[in-house]
């Protein structure tokens, strides 16, 4: 009996210890593989860890990033509320005011109502006096054209009033220099004028036209080219010449706007008269 | 009394067979201990 169960546990010792063998076999051809998978498995498991540790990191900045934008936001909000309760505030005032303003609006209406009626009665009273105005603008008018007229006459009398006075300065001096010189000549200046004077001759200068003797020959009458209108009068002494040379004195016996006719005095005759001879009033 | 058999049977070679495959057993997981750096005690 010790026998057989000896023979059975040689036998399941071979078996087991068969196994243990086919089994460290296995192992050793097989763990290059399952080494070869693992650090594969890690390099992944490594990878999960960095872009893990990436993922919380960036978690991390977005949550700081958050909470900062949180905290403004929550002090913008708080900040909105003070606004917000301030604007409630000033709305409640608002309406306070509102009231009031409407109330003074109803008085401004009533008194506004009161002043239109009244205006509209200076309304008719402005036009009558714009009527008026008018009136008295177109008087104003015409007696500023008036007095425009009268001023223009007040400036040329003025100026004549200057000139006639720069004349009269002129004329006493003048006067003054008659006066000496009459006191050189021993004639008083006080004495009196007895008999016609002749009136003042102004130098004017003219030509013979023609000459005209009468019958007899004792008398020869000139035509000169001047007259009234160069005031040259009757009787009037003219003198000949031509050039340097003196012809004779001649009197005018009629005178014409633009002509004349002498009488040749004979005594004063030095030559004979001819036509375009010179004749002057003075030399 | 008679003496005691003292001839090998055959389950003393089948002892034998075992005790080799448990040795190259162990040869194997030491081989396979070595590749992960096991230097032995």
């Amino acid at each position: 009996m010790n026998n057989v169960v000896g023979k059975m546990l040689i036998v399941m010792q071979l078996v087991f210890s068969v196994l243990f063998m086919c089994f460290a076999g296995a192992v050793y051809t097989f763990q290059g593989q399952w080494r070869t998978k693992a650090r594969d498995l890690q390099g992944i498991v490594d990878e999960q860890s960095l872009q893990i540790d990436d993922a919380v990191a960036a978690r991390n900045r977005e949550k700081m990033d958050l909470e900062a934008t949180l905290e403004t936001a929550e002090t913008d909000r708080d900040n909105y509320r003070a606004q917000l309760q301030a604007a409630e505030n000033q709305a409640t005032q608002d309406q306070a005011l509102l009231a009031a303003a409407a109330l003074e609006r109803d008085k401004a209406l009533a008194d506004s109502e009161v002043a239109t009626a009244e205006a509209a009665a200076r309304i008719v009273e402005a036009n009558a006096l714009n009527k008026e105005v008018r009136s008295q603008q177109l008087r104003i008018s015409a007696l500023v054209s008036d007095i425009q007229g009268v001023e223009n006459d007040l400036l040329d009398k003025t100026g004549k009033l200057a000139s006639a006075v720069e004349i009269e300065e002129q004329h006493l001096s003048e006067l003054g220099r008659l006066k000496d010189l009459l006191r050189l000549n021993d004639i008083d200046p006080g004495q009196m004028v007895v008999g016609a004077v002749p009136a003042q001759v102004e130098k004017v200068d003219g030509k013979i036209r023609g000459t005209r003797r009468n019958k007899a020959r004792t008398a020869e009458l000139a035509e000169i080219s001047i007259g009234s209108d160069d005031k040259v009068y009757a009787n009037q002494l003219l003198t000949v010449y031509r050039k340097d040379k003196y012809i004779c004195t001649a009197r005018v016996v009629e005178v014409y706007p633009d002509v004349a006719i002498c009488l040749v005095i004979e005594k004063t005759r030095q030559g004979n008269i001819q036509e375009g001879d010179d004749v002057t009033t003075k030399l | 009394m008679s003496p005691p058999n003292s001839d090998p049977t055959v389950y003393d070679g089948l002892m034998f067979v075992s005790l080799a495959a448990v040795i190259v057993g162990i040869v194997f997981l030491v081989m396979t201990l070595g590749q992960y750096g096991w230097t032995g005690p």
